[in-house]
């Protein structure tokens, strides 16, 4: 009987499209709209949660702690002010547990390209999945999906992204070599470059290399040879890194003074993870912050944002299902002959009252597999977005 | 005549209840003694709204008397539960609508197969099929399994719904008025098929008509004989001519 009531469902569904197909859209939306909510919300909390609790402690400068957070971890936005480098020696002297210098400032082909060390892939599970990972000056590595979109391999060059035209005094784009491709991570790893700290210093023009000054170039070509020579924007800044000149960068002032977006420390234990958050409680201007709570706040908007739609949602679903059943039994009045008909035939009530209800079953099922295929579609969107 | 008759109806009462309480009724039929033989046409005639169609509805099986008997295919129906009724009426019974309703969304051919898409009791395979295939070719309809009832002709539409009443193999063949708004020809081509039908395939054929022309085609006739009041309603008596 089912396969019947089935058969005769779909013969009616299809002898009235245009009704059908409003009718799996009512359902469809009324389905997809809690649904992609409550996964998009789900999948946002699993994302933003598993980093932090991977991230204990960030020091960075004293100020907005969700700028310092979404930087450091998702490499989104930038802070306001750097920490100084000296700050990474005190904290290593410290010997709180693993130090990882970060500095977020550039980007290349819209990639961020984030400074940091070697402790960086250690303390994140990352391990090129071609190549290797940068070791000298001016070398970078690829996150994969970063490298599948841009087409990059090991060998292959990137220049990094003009920051600002008219300020002269600034770092200009450098080329970069990309010596590894890292392995899929499935966060936000894999939409990034990674380089050396000196390297993204190097993008600032803090640490630099250019042609030899000469007498002829400099300013004063008669200053005596023990006195420091002053040169003309004649001078020339190389803007590649390569073996030829990799040693002649140089970094003018106090390296103690170069900026970093923060440092995350991963304490050896949990007596060394309290000592840190106290000695750094009383900072005047430098901060630790425990990414979990920042992002435990961040989530408790969502979550407040979420519980008022899911009033909205019952809204949507009790007007959609008055619209359904308005639909279907202005229908069944319509069909009061046919109705007659199949009953004076010999069929049931339960036989009626079946294939009413396979027409209704395969109407939800089609809006069930839409609105599935929809949330599914754009969770996928929403999860390569987030880096998930 | 045959010894077991096709129906028979003894002492019958039915009442549709009044909308203005059950004490009274709006409609009341009763017949005493009706009997019509195994491949006999009869011919139920009468006013509007004296109950022919009822009386149809009632040897059916679709509507329960309230008192006395009806014997079809010598089993009493009312003895039996709504289930065995119901398949009863599967098994023996043909239907031949007043305006041979088509399912709109089916095709011919599916329109003819619809009894057995609606009841388990029967199993819709090849034989089915290749029974309702030459029904349709029987009746002129060769060709045309695939159309829908809105591309065909009145007449077509009439012998579709006469296959769909003689696709089950029934033995009796109940028709409520199908000359009903049909002009003299096609109401003459209409009673042909169904006498055909029938007596090809040894049919008792029960028909409603209004058309007193058509009287003289059939072995008997039941005929509304008058009107009484009684002090709870209106009520029609029938006799067996």
């Amino acid at each position: 009987m089912l396969r019947n009531a089935l058969f005769l469902a779909l013969r009616y569904l299809r002898s009235a499209p245009g009704r059908t197909a409003v009718l799996i859209a009512g359902t469809t939306v009324a389905l997809f709209l809690p649904l992609f909510t409550w996964r998009a919300a789900a999948l946002l909390e699993r994302t933003l949660l598993l980093r932090a609790e991977r991230s204990p402690i960030l020091i960075g400068a004293k100020g907005n702690e969700f700028d310092l957070t979404l930087s450091s971890l998702y490499f989104r936005g930038q802070v306001r002010e750097p920490i100084g480098a000296r700050e990474l020696d005190r904290v290593r002297r410290a010997g709180y547990g693993l130090c990882v210098p970060l500095y977020v400032a550039h980007s290349a082909g819209r990639a961020p390209i984030v400074g940091t060390g070697l402790e960086y892939f250690e303390a994140r599970g990352l391990e090129p999945s071609s190549g290797r990972l940068p070791a000298l000056l001016g070398e970078v590595v690829a996150g994969a999906e970063v490298a599948d979109r841009m087409r990059l391999s090991v060998g292959d060059a990137v220049r990094s992204d003009l920051q600002n035209l008219y300020n002269i005094s600034g770092g200009y784009p450098l080329l970069l070599d990309v010596v590894g491709i890292l392995a899929p991570s499935g966060g936000p790893d894999d939409e990034a470059f990674f380089a050396d700290v000196k390297t993204a210093w190097a993008l600032d023009g803090l640490f630099h290399g250019h042609s030899e000054v000469t007498r002829e170039q400099a300013i004063d070509p008669q200053a005596a040879a023990d006195e420091n020579v002053e040169a003309t924007t004649a001078l020339f800044l190389f803007q590649e890194i390569d073996d030829t000149n990799r040693d002649s960068f140089h970094m003018h002032g106090d390296p103690g003074a170069a900026p970093l977006t923060s440092i995350l420390v991963l304490p050896r234990d949990r007596k060394a993870h309290d000592l840190l958050l106290g000695d750094y409680a009383l900072e005047q201007s430098v901060q630790a912050v425990q990414p979990i709570d920042v992002v435990r706040t961040v989530l408790g908007i969502v979550l407040r944002a979420r519980e008022g739609l899911n009033a909205f949602f019952v809204i949507v679903a009790l007007s959609t299902s008055a619209f359904f059943v308005l639909v279907i039994s202005l229908s069944l009045r319509l069909r009061a002959r046919e109705i007659a008909l199949m009953r004076r035939i010999g069929s049931s009530r339960g036989a009626v009252a079946t294939i009413v209800g396979a027409e209704i079953a395969l109407v939800v099922a089609v809006a069930v597999a839409l609105s599935g295929a929809l949330t599914w579609g754009l969770l996928a969107v929403l999860a390569r977005q987030l880096g998930a | 005549m045959s010894a077991a008759p096709a129906i028979l109806v003894s002492g019958l009462r039915f009442s549709y209840p009044s909308p203005h309480g059950a004490a009274s009724a709006a409609f009341h039929l009763e017949l005493d003694d009706w009997r019509v033989e195994s491949g006999a046409r009869v011919a139920l005639h009468g006013p509007s709204g004296c109950g022919k169609s009822t009386l149809l509805d009632l040897v059916a099986g679709v509507l329960r008397p309230s008192a006395g008997s009806i014997e079809v295919e010598g089993s009493d129906l009312t003895r039996l539960a709504d289930d065995a009724v119901r398949s009863h009426r599967i098994r023996t019974l043909g239907f031949v609508f007043q305006d041979f309703p088509l399912v709109d969304y089916l095709d011919v051919l599916e329109n003819v197969l619809f009894p057995y898409r609606l009841n388990r009791a029967l199993r819709l395979d090849d034989e089915a099929r290749r029974r309702a295939r030459d029904l349709l070719a029987g009746l002129g309809l060769s060709g045309k399994e695939g159309r829908l009832p809105r591309e065909l002709s009145v007449g077509e539409r009439q012998r579709v719904a006469i296959a769909r009443a003689l696709v089950t193999g029934p033995r009796i063949l109940l028709a409520d008025e199908p000359t009903a708004g049909l002009d003299p020809e096609q109401s003459v081509a209409v009673m042909e098929q169904l006498e055909t039908a029938s007596r090809d395939r040894g049919l008792t054929l029960v028909m409603v008509t209004h058309d007193p022309e058509m009287l003289g085609r059939f072995d008997q006739t039941l005929a509304v004989e008058g009107l009484t009041r009684s002090a709870n309603g209106v009520y029609h008596s029938l006799r067996s001519q």
